[in-house]
């Protein structure tokens, strides 16, 4: 069977559908986290230069986006878009941040808009009548109790934790259905805290389950891999050495990894799951695919840069750029996007055609390290052995927990 | 001694009493079995999906029948008798749409009309005009006879307004071709969307038309003639037979069979499809169109096709048909979804909405009762003409 490629009608699909835009408003931080993507642990992202963007980029990337819109049909009726604020700390650009708002508000366009902002809420008490007006969903980064926030330090290198409780307790009384409705809080995993005690902590704090990741282990600096490892915890160890593994991993359903694995799998391999009506009429045996888990260009997002970079996900390295807003113009060349795209496939290609996974890639391209080099080497590669050991490790699971598969099937809503 | 069944992952158990149906989807095998309570039981169990499609048992305290029933199973490839240690794990067939629209509607932070507009995949327009009267436009591609023509201008719009790339196949149905005006801008225009499209027109109207038809084959369209059977058919067809043409006959019993298999043969017509339509011809079509239970089961149907069956209405999904008087319709036996002057968008929601017939599914009387609901083919018009939701033989025997 060939292997699909990346098209410019793809790229144009993805842009007249575009779900969510993330603007990198500021690269300021009031806070100094130890392992902060963009601190001393990591590499492959723009010098952070104490830069504000510009409301200039802003209005000229989306009205750019709302000429697509207007211009092309979409697939839904009323398409939702998500404006995300992304930092640096976000709130450290608040004015910018309602420019942007107002400006979206005003827009004569059939098309729904919500916001969204991550923050480490430290100025939180400041804006929150604001944010919660307009309904923003927000995602605190909040490491669990103050033992576990103790890396989340302020520049002169105190424990946030007293600011940014504070705040959020203060947000929930002020705000309490907002709180409720729009407020999420995510944790980083690290040597100080772990699932259980995060968990336990806003649970019983704000009724809420933390989403729990952990460190990012791709772009470490060399000099930095021992600190790394010291600060580095894995999310199932964490889970298997709590006290209540068996209620906890219940109380985190598909937070639990080894769930979140067996999900994944229940989709993409129990031959019951089909994104939609049409998928119905079609042989997936006899359909091309790509063999990815790197998502289409702006399939999900498209990221603008403090510095003016259009990438396809803030979650990679700002080198992988694909065009910018400069001078008033949004450059974007769809030509060189699909082809570079492309390249990368092709250079993975000998791998994917004997790999056991290649129909249901979840490795990301751009997190393969040697990925510029001419023999990159994929991490998700899967032989024979690889394979039914992942499928024996998803089985023996739900074997454990049969109850697992009609929740999965039934209770979990995946767009 | 104890043992344990698993039955494979793609077998569907389905039990409507007195009968019960185990099939499985990946080889076409089956066994039809009386549920006795024992059995009834242990299907009811291998079908609580928390238990994988496995159970274990005793064999020694099972009747004889249940042991039969058991062997059967293994015997038939639908399952697999193990001890009970056997470390297998079967997933029961269990349809998971993640974008269904019940799921969309109950996930507050999502709507019921995201990516509506990649469902709508047929257009069917009928331009109206004076032709022969009769209803069978309800059942198959034939000419609406109305006073209300739709004019190539109205049709070029709608289309232009339309304006999707998930649309992938047109039909254009004329009554009088030789009184439509403008018939050649509508064609190029067709021709420029490069979407799969199809002219028919009666066979009554290809003597004049011939060569307007004629020329349609340097376009990118085909042309489909609708031929009734009678005594002209065969002389119009000796005159005009045009090999680019395809023809759909149209008949109504054994003797219109039997003449149009003559006549194809003395005409030498290579691509053509026979089509039944109703007239007060019960008989007919219990003899030749309805389903009996060993068609069915000599249907090999995959796990997707039979999810298909239980989801949607593999005729009617994705279509609409605008008539000539402007009304859009998902089924033309039921209420119109609006006119052309609509959005598309609200065309395909309001048939989300009232469920007409792109979701009409086999879940009604007498259907639902029967054990072959989900491997018989979803409803289509004839049900509507006919006026029984079921075109089959097997239920009508067993009442």
């Amino acid at each position: 069977m060939e292997q699909a490629k990346l098209t410019i009608n793809d790229v144009e699909d993805a842009l007249i559908n575009l779900k969510q835009v993330t603007l990198e408003v500021t690269d300021v931080c009031n806070l100094r986290c130890k392992y902060c993507g963009y601190g001393d642990l990591y590499f492959g992202y723009d010098k952070r230069q104490d830069k504000y963007l510009s409301f200039d980029k802003v209005k000229t990337l989306i009205d750019w986006l709302v000429y697509i819109w207007k211009f092309f049909k979409t697939v839904s009726y009323m398409p939702t878009t998500t404006i995300g604020f992304y930092g640096g700390e976000p709130l450290m650009n608040i004015d910018l941040i309602k420019q942007t708002v107002e400006y979206v508000e005003n827009l004569k366009i059939n098309r729904n808009f919500l916001f969204a902002m991550t923050t480490n809420a430290v100025l939180l008490d400041k804006y929150m009548d604001y944010i919660a007006e307009k309904k923003f969903n927000t995602l605190i980064s909040l490491d669990g109790n103050s033992e576990g926030q103790s890396y989340r330090v302020n520049h002169s290198g105190r424990n946030s934790f007293d600011t940014v409780y504070r705040n959020v307790k203060l947000l929930q009384q002020e705000h309490p259905e907002y709180f409720a409705e729009h407020v999420n809080f995510n944790a980083v995993l690290h040597n100080r805290n772990s699932v259980e005690s995060t968990y336990s902590f806003i649970k019983n704090e704000f009724g809420k389950t933390p989403t729990m990741s952990e460190l990012n282990n791709s772009n470490i600096r060399s000099d930095k891999i021992e600190e790394f490892n010291r600060t580095y915890r894995n999310k199932s160890e964490s889970l298997y050495q709590s006290e209540n593994y068996e209620k906890l991993a219940e109380d985190i359903f598909i937070g639990e990894p080894q769930t979140e694995n067996l999900l994944l799998f229940l989709h993409q391999y129990s031959g019951n799951t089909f994104r939609d009506y049409n998928d119905l009429f079609i042989d997936k045996n006899e359909l091309r695919y790509r063999p990815t888990g790197t998502c289409t260009p702006f399939g999900k997002k498209i990221f603008l840069t403090v510095n003016g970079k259009i990438i396809q996900c803030e979650r990679i390295d700002h080198n992988f750029a694909v065009g910018n807003v400069e001078n008033g113009k949004v450059n974007l060349d769809f030509d060189y996007i699909v082809n570079r795209f492309n390249a990368y496939l092709d250079k993975l290609s000998k791998q994917c055609k004997v790999c056991y996974r290649k129909k249901s890639c979840t490795q990301c391209m751009y997190y393969i390290p040697d990925i510029d080099n001419n023999k990159p080497v994929c991490h998700g590669f899967m032989n024979k052995t690889d394979f039914e050991n992942y499928k024996s490790y998803c089985m023996s699971h739900l074997a454990k927990k049969p109850y697992l598969y009609k929740k999965l099937m039934t209770e979990i809503l995946v767009e | 001694m104890n043992k344990k069944l698993t039955i494979y992952s793609d077998t569907f158990i389905w039990i409507k009493k007195p009968k019960g149906l185990i099939y499985n989807s990946q080889n076409g095998h089956y066994l039809l079995f009386q549920p006795t309570s024992e059995i009834e039981s242990i299907c009811k169990y291998l079908n609580n999906f928390d238990n994988l499609y496995s159970i274990i048992f005793d064999d020694e305290t099972l009747n004889s029948e249940t042991q039969k029933f058991m062997q059967n199973i293994e015997e038939r490839h639908l399952g697999i008798l193990t001890n009970v240690e056997a470390n297998i794990v079967s997933l029961p067939p269990l349809l998971n749409i993640l974008n269904a629209v019940e799921k969309l509607k109950a996930d507050k932070s999502r709507s019921e009309s995201e990516n509506i507009l990649k469902y709508f995949s047929a257009l069917t327009v009928y331009t109206g005009g004076k032709c022969a009267n009769t209803n069978y436009y309800k059942q198959t591609f034939y000419p609406c006879n109305s006073n209300e023509v739709l004019t190539s201008e109205t049709i070029i719009n709608f289309l232009d307004n339309i304006q999707s790339q998930y649309l992938n196949s047109i039909n254009i149905v004329f009554s009088d071709i030789l009184n439509y005006s403008d018939a050649q801008v509508l064609i190029d225009y067709l021709e420029s969307l490069q979407i799969p499209t199809t002219i028919y027109v009666h066979y009554t109207e290809i003597m004049i038309n011939n060569r307007f038809l004629d020329k349609l084959r340097n376009n990118n369209l085909t042309v489909k003639i609708i031929c009734e059977i009678d005594k002209d058919l065969q002389n119009i067809l000796l005159f005009c037979k045009n090999e680019s043409y395809h023809y759909n006959f149209l008949i109504k019993n054994e003797e219109e069979y039997n003449i149009l298999e003559e006549m194809i043969e003395n005409l030498q017509i290579k691509k053509y499809t026979v089509i039944p339509v109703f007239d007060n011809n019960l008989q007919f079509f219990e003899e030749h169109v309805f389903v009996n239970e060993s068609d069915i089961l000599a249907t090999k149907l995959s796990k997707r096709e039979i999810f298909a069956h239980q989801a949607l209405n593999t005729n009617f999904w994705g279509a609409l048909t605008v008539l000539p008087d402007g009304k859009v319709y998902s089924n033309l036996h039921n209420e119109s979804v609006g006119t052309i002057n609509d959005s598309i968008y609200d065309l395909i929601l309001n048939e989300f909405h009232n469920n007409y017939s792109w979701r009409l599914i086999r879940n009604q009387k007498p259907c639902c009762d029967c054990i072959y609901q989900w491997l018989c083919p979803s409803p289509s018009n004839y049900e509507f003409v006919i006026g029984r939701m079921n075109l089959c033989n097997y239920y009508n025997m067993q009442k």
